[in-house]
């Protein structure tokens, strides 16, 4: 009798090694793929093409132009923290203000994307870009 | 020697039971809190956003080098461009995640190919700041 139990026991006994071997395997798989980054969005509005009468048009325009490290709002050249105020002061004066973005040949993407920034974040809700060179 | 022997292995076996628990609880914060990284080598720009990014948006990465790319393939503009009339006719909307390193010219060349397609309103993706 005793025999036979012990033959029973040794039967039920199962080798966890290989399970956790996956799910090591697993573990790192997803600690090398996982993104824990969180994506946001921001509206713009297509720039009108040729030949369409834009109601845009009608609205007062604020021109903002974009190089390397320097803005011009209006003719005016500015640095970051000063376009802001000088965008918020035209803002008061024409509150249903029309953006555009003249960008350059040096301008990069952060740069352009910080100004799209401001400008939803003072809600301006039409933000348009075009290209410096045709 | 052969008692000696005995002795010494019960605790050489260390308890493996508290490190299996412990992987088993990584694995499943891994599988539900993160989300798998597309097959790009894109580092997208920042923004100041809180607007989460819409279900159905055809996201267009553009690359450093400026080759726009869609679930992680690389496109010419005028495949892009077919891609973008389809999802226009389907009613459907469109962004653009540019990588921060991107010239913003190339990012107004792919805005003007998504006006083309027939978007009046689009949206840039990026990572929140």
């Amino acid at each position: 009798m005793n025999f036979q139990l012990q033959q029973k026991r040794s039967r039920l006994l199962i080798s966890l090694t290989p399970l956790i071997d996956v799910v090591f395997i697993l573990l790192l798989f997803f600690m090398l793929a996982s993104n824990f980054s969180v994506e946001n969005s921001l509206a713009v509005q297509a720039r009108p093409g040729e030949g369409t009468v834009a109601e845009d048009r009608q609205a007062p325009a604020g021109l903002i132009v974009l190089d390397r490290d320097h803005y011009e709002l209006d003719g005016v050249e500015y640095g970051t923290r000063e376009l802001a105020e000088s965008l918020a002061r035209l803002l008061e004066m024409k509150p249903d203000l029309a953006l555009s973005i003249r960008v350059g040949k040096a301008a990069r993407v952060q740069a352009l994307l910080d100004v799209i920034a401001l400008a939803d974040d003072m809600g301006i809700a039409r933000v348009t870009m075009e290209s410096s060179t045709p | 020697m052969r008692v000696r022997d005995e002795e010494r292995q019960p605790s050489l076996q260390a308890d493996l039971t508290p490190l299996i628990n412990i992987v088993f609880l990584m694995l499943v914060f891994f599988m539900l809190a993160g989300s798998l990284r597309p097959g790009d080598d894109i580092q997208p720009a920042s923004i100041d956003s809180d607007r989460a990014v819409d279900d159905g948006l055809l996201v267009i990465s553009v690359d450093r080098e400026g080759w726009a790319r869609v679930d992680g393939a690389a496109v010419n503009d005028e495949s892009l461009l077919v891609l973008l009339e389809e999802q226009q006719a389907r009613g459907g909307r469109a962004g653009i995640r540019p990588d921060a390193r991107l010239e913003a010219q190339r990012l107004v060349e792919v805005t003007d190919l998504l006006r083309k397609a027939g978007f009046e309103q689009m949206v840039l993706v990026a990572q929140a700041r």
